[in-house]
């Protein structure tokens, strides 16, 4: 699949704080009751990580799951891993109720780290991201100015940020500017 | 004599005048009957002004009628403040198919549709738009175009009970298609109004995969997910919006299956993926599913890629091709060639009060069922009315091409002394297929009244002469697009 490309292709923003494309990852949207054991044992068999609370990111070696809703997770897998992580999920809860879609196409993932990450994105969404607020390992749906996002904080400070692959450009552009130099407001300080 | 008091509320002296006198004498009350003050500026333009009307028409001096509570802003902000970020490369989100930067490097015309831009048409050099739609046309109708129709809504809908929701949803049966199968489908509002359509592809026996229009994507899914979690919350169903996973691209044309066999060792023939069937193949060496398809009446299959690859496979496409002259067309020869076949759009044969009734698609409504969404409403006395304009063709007779949106007189003048109509212009363009103006419209007992004469009024005056015609312009039969 060496003709895969990601929609921002590897772009790359330095201000003050550092925006990156992390290019295509395995995404897989899972739906079903979060509290039954097959599930939880799916999830398990595809990512090696337990079922994350509301609000959370759990993150493992090269994967990850998220929490979408009550009745929905995103697991994340190396993209090229993703058919064969699908089809554990999908022998794990042969017969039951659930929706398992490989999504990993329909997406952007960007990486926003450095000092200012967290004034970057108090910029653009209606969140608390004061340090107390916001720990790592926490995960926000949200608005990021004019698109939806989705977004969390791993143990070394910096925010991974979903959003649909066809406003990549928007989203971007979005983070580009909120970094920019000059525009710091010292909030988080 | 007029005079604005609140420029962004467009409050007049007039209407404070009026509220002292309706009796809404304090300055709270003043506010919240004129609006006056309770515009983005919170009255810093206003409200001075305001209180010294109110105070004159109530007689009194303006300290004691007071002024209204402060609110921010209280100093002065600029207006880039306001405006916030969005301005520029992002003054609005701009959604972008995995086949943008081909369609602009290739001179592409953009039309906005939503949020996406989709090309219009491709002119080459100093080509017209007109000329570069006709030509798209021309070549897609003798030999091989290409669209790119990524933008369709795609919504997977998967579940035990699936199949019953979609034969709520839709006004025909779902549930009764095979897996490998597609079927067109219609959604009504609960009031029976038309609201969006698509194919429908069943996947497996639990699985859907349900097209929707580009601008219904999200409001289709969001109606599903509200019919699922406030009224059926107990039937075994989920949905999930995949619009962006893949590039879905049109191979569309007399050398459509030609061009396809040369980059697939898979049976293309008419007995392995025969017309409203579905395959998944593999492609140039791409994973794709191809959907044998046609809103244009030609052989057509819309191929599904990861979005990722959507390049690879479109590049793939104008090799392959290029030995039939492959033509990209954009949304203007999709829009012409749709209404040369008499196939309705949403938003143009639509716009919130038509019913399928009024469209002669009767054809895709079950009466068979016990219930869908809008069947109640299209049972009342108004939906099954005779007198409800109905489609047809409309051909003029001196070739020209019917203005968009007008009117078909009738005799007489109605309350107002305005001309009495029977009728409207829902889709009007040239067919270069047909060499002249062709259009669909809603025309009173439209379907009974074939061959009828009806009188256009122009904006610049004149009248353009109509004849009622059946709406599908070409291939009546459909033979070519199941060939």
């Amino acid at each position: 699949m060496s003709d895969a490309v990601s929609a921002l292709n590897g772009a790359r923003y330095e201000g003050f704080a550092t925006i990156e494309d992390q290019g295509l990852s395995g995404m897989i949207t899972l739906r079903g009751d979060l509290a039954s054991k097959d599930l939880k044992a799916a999830v398990k068999s595809a990512t090696g990580l337990g079922i994350p609370a509301q609000r959370q990111a759990l993150t493992g070696k090269g994967t990850a799951a998220l929490w979408m809703s009550p009745d929905e997770l995103l697991l994340l897998c190396p993209y090229a891993e993703v058919t064969e992580r699908l089809a554990a999920i999908e022998a794990a809860l042969k017969g039951q109720h659930f929706l398992a879609q490989n999504v990993s196409d329909a997406r952007a993932l960007l990486r926003i780290s450095g000092a200012g990450a967290r004034e970057t994105l108090a910029k653009l969404c209606p969140v608390d991201l004061a340090p107390e607020a916001f720990p790592p390992g926490m995960l926000r749906r949200t608005r990021m100015a004019q698109i939806p996002a989705a977004f969390w904080l791993n143990n070394e400070g910096a925010f991974h940020l979903i959003c649909f692959r066809s406003v990549a450009d928007y989203a971007f552009n979005l983070l580009k500017a909120s970094a920019r130099r000059g525009g710091e407001v010292g909030l988080y300080a | 004599m007029k005079s604005w008091l609140d420029y962004q509320n467009d409050v007049k002296v007039s209407d404070v005048q009026l509220a002292a006198r309706e009796g809404y004498e304090s300055v709270e009350h003043a506010k919240r009957y004129t609006t006056l003050g309770m515009a983005t500026d919170q009255g810093k333009l206003s409200n001075i002004n305001g209180l010294a009307i109110l105070s004159d028409a109530l007689g009194q001096p303006i300290p004691q009628t007071g002024t209204t509570t402060f609110r921010p802003p209280y100093t002065p902000i600029s207006f880039s403040a306001i405006a916030g970020a969005a301005r520029g490369e992002i003054f609005q989100p701009l959604r972008k198919t995995p086949l943008h930067a081909w369609h602009e490097a290739n001179g592409a015309h953009w039309e906005p549709v939503g949020q996406w831009r989709r090309p219009y048409c491709y002119p080459k050099g100093e080509e017209s738009h007109r000329d570069a739609v006709n030509r798209e046309i021309t070549q897609t109708r003798t030999r091989l175009g290409l669209l790119d129709a990524s933008t369709l809504g795609k919504i997977i809908v998967k579940g035990p009970d699936a199949g019953r929701f979609l034969d709520m949803l839709y006004t025909n049966v779902m549930s009764s298609l095979k897996p490998g199968r597609c079927r067109y489908g219609l959604m009504c509002n609960e009031n029976g109004f038309l609201m969006d359509d698509g194919v429908v592809a069943r996947l497996d026996e639990e699985t859907f995969l349900c097209h929707t229009t580009t601008g219904g994507a999200e409001g289709v899914h969001g109606h599903m997910e509200d019919w699922l979690q406030c009224e059926w919350w107990d039937w075994k169903v989920y949905t999930a919006n995949v619009t962006e996973q893949y590039a879905q691209i049109a191979v569309v044309g007399p050398k459509a299956r030609e061009t396809l066999a040369k980059l697939t060792n898979a049976d293309l023939g008419n007995d392995a993926l025969p017309f409203m069937g579905w395959a998944d193949l593999t492609l140039a060496g791409l994973p794709v599913r191809a959907y044998r398809i046609s809103f244009s009446g030609e052989l057509s299959y819309e191929i599904a890629v990861p979005a990722s690859l959507g390049r690879a496979l479109w590049d793939a496409l104008l090799e392959a091709g290029a030995e039939h002259g492959v033509t990209p067309y954009g949304t203007e020869g999709l829009h012409v060639m749709r209404a040369e076949k008499g196939f309705i759009m949403i938003g143009d044969e639509t716009d919130g009060t038509v019913i399928p009734q009024d469209l002669g698609l009767g054809w895709a409504i079950s009466r068979k069922k016990a219930d869908y969404l809008g069947k109640r409403a299209q049972e009342r006395s108004h939906m099954t009315d005779p007198n409800r304009w109905k489609l047809v063709g409309l051909e003029t007779l001196d070739g020209s091409v019917l203005p968009d949106g007008a009117y078909a007189t009738a005799p007489g003048h109605n309350a107002n002394g305005q001309r009495n109509t029977q009728g409207r212009v829902t889709s009007t363009y040239y067919s270069p297929t047909l060499g002249r103006g062709i259009a669909m419209g809603l025309v009173h007992n439209g379907p009974d009244r074939m061959g009828d004469m009806l009188d256009f009024p122009k904006v610049d005056g004149g009248i353009v002469k109509a004849r009622i015609v059946d709406p599908v312009f070409y291939d009546k039969d459909g033979e070519k697009q199941n060939v």
